[in-house]
């Protein structure tokens, strides 16, 4: 196609009006995209909820379609409204423009994360509604708020409440991520978070003394460990077949703070680590081994969970789960290749996965940068457009199920 | 003695009139304190003079014993007027009461650090002068302010100045220490200070991955190092009983900053260490070691000398130095141990030693708890009494070498 052609086409224009809408952090305005997706809903003649889980700041919209044996758990299609903050200088299109490029490169932020599954999803239900494919189970076209600061407004709410219960989902599809090489990224798991901060208090005085058990030898000794981890870590990802930071725990500083005086021992040193947490990982020992080192590195270090999330089971990726069985073949079918990986980051998969939710991270973008957050985030009108062709294919492959 | 006797011994009563005056930092008056010593100079017929070496806030106050031979190189006993600042909620006393109690502990600041070594040179001049004692040599007692502070406005500019060339010095004498057993200290050299700060930098991104050459890791590599170079300092004390602390570097982590989010990896890291280096070690060699820690941490690692002495040389302690000879000579006849050792901390000698001048730090303060800096400071009454006698032998004795 051309770039007149990719110009003209119903789907992209409908995708550029969606990223032009700008619901980006910091205190994101949803409206725009609330009525943006009423419209689209209207427009595909399905019915649409707008609920409040948290505050009304902050609404969850669901697009529904219902199904011919609605009493059979539920298909979610998932995706999030908010994006992440832009710095614009860095940029060489407008991050809100959608600007459209001659090799077809669509400029936006969100346009990988993840506006773009949103619009897939009802562009496929368009194409098969007017196939006049009805589907067996009810499928939910979920568009969530503040994923992108840890869904405590957005999903972590929604799964909490009534409206969620009744929708009985069984399956999910979130978001995933784009991959560099010819093959789907599928994500079935994800690592736990936690960040950690350390209060590390010692020994105060004058700079020019050699007091014993100050705060920097009993920090030096904890980092050390912490990194050793780390590096331990890397080295794993080595021996693996996919250097996918996912399948290893990762451990990073990531704050850092004490002293006031060039002359004078601290008496409190502060360290932030971020740690996620590889799905093989016996929590229970992990907490006690970093327990012991502060204990072996001195007394007076506090340690204060940030964050600390449970445990988020697995999505079976074998025969055992039929849903994954409907959507392996689907793309297999289509000669697609995937390669399912533990999720490296976090997306609201998480809070689905301990209710019994089978989710699956797909986002169909491969043979591309990956591009969420950073500058110029773009994508590509012909994999958005074969993305839809994808879904259609998917969606009744997982809705027979 | 007892307490009735101190308070109404007439040094005690000078002594305690200095330290009822609040020279303490910061933006410290020194009005009172300057008419304060005028007293004093008048009532032994001194002659005194005030000069304000960097500016009006800061007064050096010089009193002036004309030697018998006054062509030759003078003596100066220096002092210093300023006090560091209390937290008085954490005192037993008001910190410039000056309260005597029963065992006839004298309260304040001040009190070791250091203005008792100011009138105790001036109740030693008086006992001399009484005694009908003439020093061949000229003495100037220098009250100088802001040391506690570096000295900027204070001792490091009045040497510049042609008033202080005038005076043609010789040796000075200036503070120590206080010392927990029935030995004097007696410091003939100080330690080279440098406050380094690194400002490192390193890849920067999400907290879930993991990322090569963060700033973390090259920060946990240069702390780990000079930590190691820290601990080898504490052994090299346990290991060697007869090594005071002045005589093995200090290096101690005093500030560390960086990263702002949780779950953001920073890409720069700053941490500031304090060195006070051993008088045996070789600086240049010493920097290049450094320099190659960071490199070898990984590069990308600014280094800034917050503070950067030059080496001050020794001041001869042996009978190559006629003073000392005189000065020793009077310690011994006052059957009393003592040590000669590198001052641990900083003190204005450094800047005599650094022009030429020989200088002698010394407190006359033993069994006495080291309060310098410290809430309860206090001095005994018997060991300010003790201390006079002191210095009436050692005035005596440079006085005429």
């Amino acid at each position: 196609m051309s770039k007149a052609q990719w110009e003209n086409n119903e789907e992209i224009k409908i995708f550029r009006e969606y990223l032009r809408i700008k619901s980006v952090h910091p205190d994101v305005d949803y409206t725009g995209c609330v009525e943006f997706i009423k419209r689209q809903a209207a427009s595909l003649d399905l019915p649409v909820d707008v609920v409040y889980p948290v505050n009304d700041a902050n609404p969850v919209v669901i697009v529904k379609w219902l199904g011919t044996q609605p009493e059979l758990p539920s298909i979610m299609l998932n995706s999030h409204m908010d994006v992440v903050p832009v710095f614009p200088e860095h940029w060489t299109h407008d991050p809100f423009s959608a600007d459209l490029d001659d090799e077809g490169r669509i400029y936006a932020r969100g346009t990988q994360d993840t506006k773009g599954i949103g619009t897939q999803y009802l562009a496929a239900i368009r194409v098969l509604k007017a196939q006049g494919y009805q589907p067996k189970r009810s499928i939910y076209v979920t568009f969530v708020p503040d994923e992108e600061l840890g869904g405590v407004l957005g999903m972590q709410g929604f799964v909490k409440g009534q409206y969620f219960k009744e929708l009985n989902a069984g399956f999910c599809l979130d978001e995933g991520c784009s991959n560099i090489d010819d093959s789907y990224l599928i994500f079935y798991a994800e690592r736990t978070a936690w960040q950690i901060r350390f209060k590390v208090s010692g020994t105060t005085g004058h700079g020019s003394q050699l007091l014993p058990n100050t705060a920097a030898e009993k920090l030096n000794y904890l980092v050390t460990k912490l990194l050793e981890y780390r590096t331990s870590q890397m080295e794993r990802i080595k021996d693996l077949p996919n250097k996918f930071s996912g399948e290893v725990t990762s451990v990073n500083l990531t704050i850092l703070s004490g002293g006031v005086q060039n002359n004078v021992l601290p008496p409190l040193l502060e360290a932030v680590f971020d740690i996620r947490i590889a799905i093989d990982v016996d929590l229970v020992a992990f907490e006690q081994q970093i327990r012991d080192w502060c204990a072996e590195a001195g007394s007076g270090i506090e340690i204060q969970f940030e964050r600390k999330d449970e445990f988020s089971p697995v999505t079976k990726i074998d025969a055992s789960n039929p849903f994954w069985t409907a959507f392996q073949n689907s793309l297999n079918e289509q000669n697609l290749k995937c390669t399912p990986i533990v999720c490296p980051g976090c997306t609201d998969s998480r809070f689905l996965r301990p209710l019994g939710v089978s989710a699956l991270g797909f986002s169909p973008m491969k043979n591309m940068p990956i591009l969420p957050h950073a500058h110029d985030e773009y994508t590509r009108a012909d994999i958005y457009l074969h993305g839809i062709e994808v879904y259609t294919k998917i969606i009744p492959a997982i809705a027979s199920v | 003695m007892s307490k009735a006797e101190w308070e109404n011994n007439e040094e005690i009563q000078i002594f305690r009139e200095y330290l009822r005056i609040p020279t303490v930092h910061p933006n410290i008056d020194y009005t009172d304190c300057v008419a304060f010593l005028k007293r004093q100079a008048a009532s032994l017929d001194l002659p005194v003079d005030v000069v304000y070496p960097v500016n009006e806030a800061n007064p050096v106050v010089v009193m002036k014993w004309e030697g018998t031979e006054p062509e030759l190189p003078s003596i100066i006993l220096n002092s210093h007027t300023d006090v560091v600042p209390v937290f008085p909620e954490k005192w037993t006393h008001d910190p410039f009461s000056a309260d005597i109690d029963d065992e006839g502990r004298i309260y304040a600041r001040g009190s070791q650090d250091m203005k008792c070594v100011g009138t105790q040179y001036l109740a030693a001049i008086r006992a001399l002068k009484a005694s009908g004692y003439k020093p061949k040599r000229t003495f100037y007692l220098t009250y100088v302010p802001d040391e506690e502070a570096g000295g900027f406005f204070g001792m490091r500019e009045f040497i510049n100045g042609d008033y202080f060339k005038s005076l043609n010095v010789g040796l000075s004498l200036d503070e120590g220490s206080s010392t927990l057993d029935d030995s004097y200290y007696v410091y003939y050299a100080e330690r080279t200070g440098w406050h380094i700060r690194f400002k490192i930098s390193g890849t920067a991104g999400h907290g879930s991955i993991l990322l090569p050459n963060t700033a973390g890791e090259k920060l946990n590599y240069i702390v780990d190092k000079m930590m190691g170079f820290r601990a080898s300092q504490v052994q090299t004390l346990k290991d060697d009983k007869s090594r005071f602390y002045g005589d093995v570097t200090t290096v101690n982590l005093t500030i560390v900053q960086g990263g702002v989010q949780r779950n953001v990896v920073p890409a720069l890291i700053e941490v500031v260490f304090d060195l006070r280096i051993a008088i045996d070690v070789d600086l240049v060699a010493l920097e290049k070691q450094i320099r190659d820690w960071c490199e070898e941490a990984g590069g990308g690692i600014e280094i800034i000398f917050e503070q950067k002495d030059e080496f001050v040389p020794p001041t001869k302690v042996d009978d190559s130095n006629p003073f000392w000879t005189a000065f020793e000579g009077a310690l011994k006849e006052f059957d009393v141990k003592y040590h000669t050792y590198v001052c641990p901390g900083n003190t204005d000698s450094r800047f005599l030693r650094a022009i030429g001048i020989p200088a002698i730090g010394f407190s006359p303060i033993r069994n006495t708890p080291i309060l310098l800096h410290d809430h309860d400071e206090y001095l005994g009454a018997d060991t300010y009494l003790e201390g006079i006698k002191v210095y009436t032998k050692l005035i005596a004795a440079v006085g005429n070498v």
